[in-house]
């Protein structure tokens, strides 16, 4: 790692960290824990996109860690690692694909996000009433995981241009 | 860099169909006995019909409070640090086809369920 792919890590890990932080105040479903807008992924897909595949799985750990120890507690990070593994992993999978889009890649990696909180929670609760999120959480992951889908493209596009891009 | 295609479509087509199976295997029957469940134990049935309040005490400090009053049920309580379970509000036989949870309320952090289901 050189000083300038320091930097741009530290600035990533930031703004991951500050975009989950600040979706907390947006509150899409209130009583359904796992509904939100997911900017955080964002910077994650610009990581899988510009950056090699042990950056991003870095990058998702860092800021699963922090925010857990800052904002979300055990429990929370406990929900969000479980989450974020399942989501990265198909999402670098899903970005190698041909003719495969941001918003596929995106909307995958929600989608498991969530899929991996709830495997989570069944582990905790052992009851059959967790699998009642699936579809609520699935729809919701869907809908955002397109918005941030289109954000990250363009987001991504402004950055190379800006200097940003693949080194 | 690309927006969409084919294959993106097919993911979120793909994750609708789960979505829309998933809603029809989990909406069962409706019904008027309230369920209690600690993890996967039951706690206590009682009838929507008969108003009291069930209160859920665990040897960890963990304490809620279910409410059923004029056919309909709740969490009026819980030590529960995010308060979902209070926020997912009431359970009636006719309000469970629109409910997001359908018929179940749910306090993640204590381990406490509550289910509206058949006698």
């Amino acid at each position: 790692m050189n000083t300038r792919s320091i930097a741009r890590f530290g600035l990533l890990t930031a703004m991951a960290l500050m975009l989950g932080y600040f979706e907390r105040f947006i509150p899409i479903a209130p009583g359904i824990p796992g509904i939100k807008l997911g900017l955080a992924n964002t910077v994650l897909l610009y990581a899988v996109y510009l950056m090699d595949a042990k950056s991003a799985w870095l990058l998702m750990c860092a800021k699963v860690l922090l925010s857990g120890f800052l904002f979300a507690g055990l429990s929370g990070m406990l929900y969000s690692f479980a989450g974020g593994v399942l989501s990265l992993a198909v999402m670098l999978l899903l970005h190698r694909a041909k003719d495969m889009g941001t918003i596929g890649v995106s909307a995958g990696g929600a989608v498991c996000h969530n899929i991996g909180q709830i495997t989570v929670a069944c582990m905790v609760v052992q009851s059959r009433a967790v699998l009642s999120y699936l579809p609520v959480l699935m729809i919701s992951a869907v809908i955002t995981g397109v918005l941030t889908g289109v954000i990250a493209k363009y987001a991504i596009e402004g950055l190379v241009k800006a200097g940003f891009g693949k080194e | 860099m690309k927006l969409a295609g084919k294959k993106d479509m097919l993911i979120i087509g793909a994750a609708l169909a789960v979505c829309i199976v998933a809603a029809l295997v989990l909406l069962g029957p409706s019904g008027s006995m309230v369920r209690v469940y600690v993890g996967e134990e039951l706690y206590e049935e009682a009838s929507l019909y008969m108003d009291r309040t069930i209160v859920i005490e665990q040897s960890d400090g963990c304490r809620n409070e279910v409410r059923i009053e004029k056919g309909r049920v709740y969490m009026a309580f819980s030590t529960c640090e995010n308060q979902n379970c209070v926020n997912q509000g009431e359970m009636t036989p006719d309000n469970i086809a629109s409910r997001a949870l359908s018929n179940w309320i749910i306090c993640l952090p204590n381990r406490v369920t509550v289910e509206l289901g058949e006698e």
